[in-house]
Formats: structure tokens, C-alpha cells, sequence
């Protein structure tokens, strides 16, 4: 099962856009001490599939919460971004690889949409 | 258009030193805004003591009878610690850091106290500690009320 999913990826996967997040700690902002933040941007595989959905309640008014979750030969780390068809998702938590023996198949992360 | 008060107290509150438990080396501080991008475990792995500042709470009042209403400010600063380890090497110890950076504090806001235009005190001082995301992370907040005069 898990070697079908991993040839899925490689082959039916979509391709999305993943930001990859840094943060340039030497040049922080000299009244918020808070580093710049960049994104650089590839091209993956990503099969995406929704996991479920919550409205919170604010202040400002009704906020929506869709989480996905993301299935990719290539790691993406936590505050990374995926956009997908002008959609933006946010990689909120990053589960452990699927492996089989010591060989990575696929990594599972679970994405907050945000746009 | 006025200074952030946040940033008027960060800026005397940066200039804290403090040593590690071997009491020569300097410990690694830093001093920043709440909310930033980063963890508090990324944090942690660069400094030592990690200070937050956050947003106001305001009680407005009235001084004297027919005066002017006052508006003191009461902003949290928040100083994190935990048992840091280097080479399985205690260096930092949570609690004995706490102790250091509260005789810091007191120290610079007792000299910022009467400052150019406006005033500065130590209000309280909450201690809260807790174990969290596997380590153990103590905290004191300073609550320092700033009041123009």
C-alpha cells in the first residue's frame, strides 16, 4: 500500500507550489527583535485531501478552519507554505515520515488553509 | 508619531547582563516583541533567556479631583528560562537564571525610574512555572506601569 501511494505521488500527484520558510536571525529588527521572514518557492507533488473543518467565533466575526492533509515525496517543514490553484495552505504540524526499513516513502503533514 | 511604550521599556530593559551557572561566561539573551515568527524551541537553542514584551493593559483614572484623566499603562514583560543543556553540560539552570534577571530588572527599572517625561515601576512580579513540550519552562512576568508626568 504504502509503495502504490509513494508511485501515486510521483506520478498523479498535483503540482503545487511549496514555500519554503526561513529566517535570517542576524539581521533582526531592531525594535521588535523579530528576524525577516522569506519564502523560497518550488515545485512539488502534493496529493491533498480534506481532514475537517471548525468555525471559531471572534470578535471581528466567524472564523472558518479547514485542515487537509498532505501527502509529498519531499519534505516540507512546519510554517512552510503550500499554494494550490491561487489557494494558500499553511503546514501547521508535519507528522513522522511513512518509511519503509530506513528508506523515506512519503511524508504526511497536515495543512491549515488560510486564503 | 510617539515611540511604541513597549519599545521605550525594551530599550532599557536590553541592557541587561547576566551570567551562566559557571558565573563567567555571558549568557546569551534576548529581547523581543511577542508573537514573533520563531518557537520557543528555536529560541532556545541560540540564547539562554529569552524576554517578551507584551501589549498594555490601561485603567484609566482621575489623579486629583478636576484634573486630568491619567492613563498608566501596565505592560507585561515576561522572562523565560529553562534547564539548558550543552554536551549533556547543565549550563543554564532555569531557576538560578530567574534569580539573576530579577536583580537585573529591578536594578534597571529602579534606574529608569524617574526618567525624562515619564515614570516606571515594578508593579508585580508572578513567577509561573510549568512543564511543557517536554521541558521545563519557568517564567516570571514583570508587570511595569508606565505613567507620563
Amino acid at each position: 500500500m504504502s509503495h502504490f501511494i509513494k508511485t501515486l505521488l510521483e506520478r498523479e500527484g498535483e503540482t503545487v507550489t511549496h514555500q519554503a520558510r526561513s529566517l535570517d536571525t542576524a539581521n533582526r529588527d531592531a525594535e521588535t527583535g523579530w528576524p525577516p521572514v522569506t519564502y523560497t518557492d518550488s515545485s512539488i507533488k502534493m496529493y491533498i485531501e480534506p481532514l475537517s473543518t471548525r468555525t471559531v467565533e471572534t470578535d471581528g466575526g466567524p472564523v472558518e478552519e479547514k485542515r487537509f492533509r498532505g501527502y509529498s515525496v519531499t519534505l516540507v517543514n512546519q510554517y512552510d507554505r503550500i499554494v494550490r490553484d491561487g489557494i494558500t495552505f499553511l503546514v501547521e504540524f508535519q507528522r513522522e515520515p511513512y518509511k519503509k526499513g530506513s528508506t523515506v516513502l512519503y511524508y504526511r503533514t497536515v495543512l491549515l488553509q488560510v486564503t | 508619531m510617539a515611540e511604541d511604550l513597549k519599545y521605550t521599556i525594551k530599550k532599557i530593559v536590553d541592557a541587561i547582563t547576566v551570567k551562566k551557572d559557571n558565573g563567567s561566561t555571558d549568557a546569551a539573551l534576548i529581547f523581543l516583541y511577542e508573537g514573533g515568527p520563531e518557537t520557543l524551541k528555536e529560541l532556545f537553542v541560540t540564547y539562554d533567556v529569552v524576554t517578551t514584551f507584551s501589549d498594555a493593559r490601561v485603567v484609566s483614572t482621575r489623579f486629583i479631583q478636576n484634573k486630568p484623566v491619567h492613563h498608566p499603562e501596565t505592560y507585561p514583560v515576561n522572562v523565560l528560562s529553562l534547564d539548558k543543556y550543552v554536551a549533556g553540560v547543565l549550563v543554564c539552570t532555569a531557576d538560578k537564571m530567574q534569580e539573576k534577571m530579577k536583580v537585573q530588572m529591578r536594578t534597571v527599572i529602579e534606574a529608569a525610574a524617574k526618567s525624562v517625561g515619564f515614570r516606571l515601576k515594578i508593579a508585580t512580579e508572578v513567577a509561573k512555572n510549568r512543564r511543557v513540550g517536554g521541558v521545563k519552562l519557568w517564567k516570571t512576568t514583570y508587570n511595569i506601569v508606565y505613567e507620563d508626568v
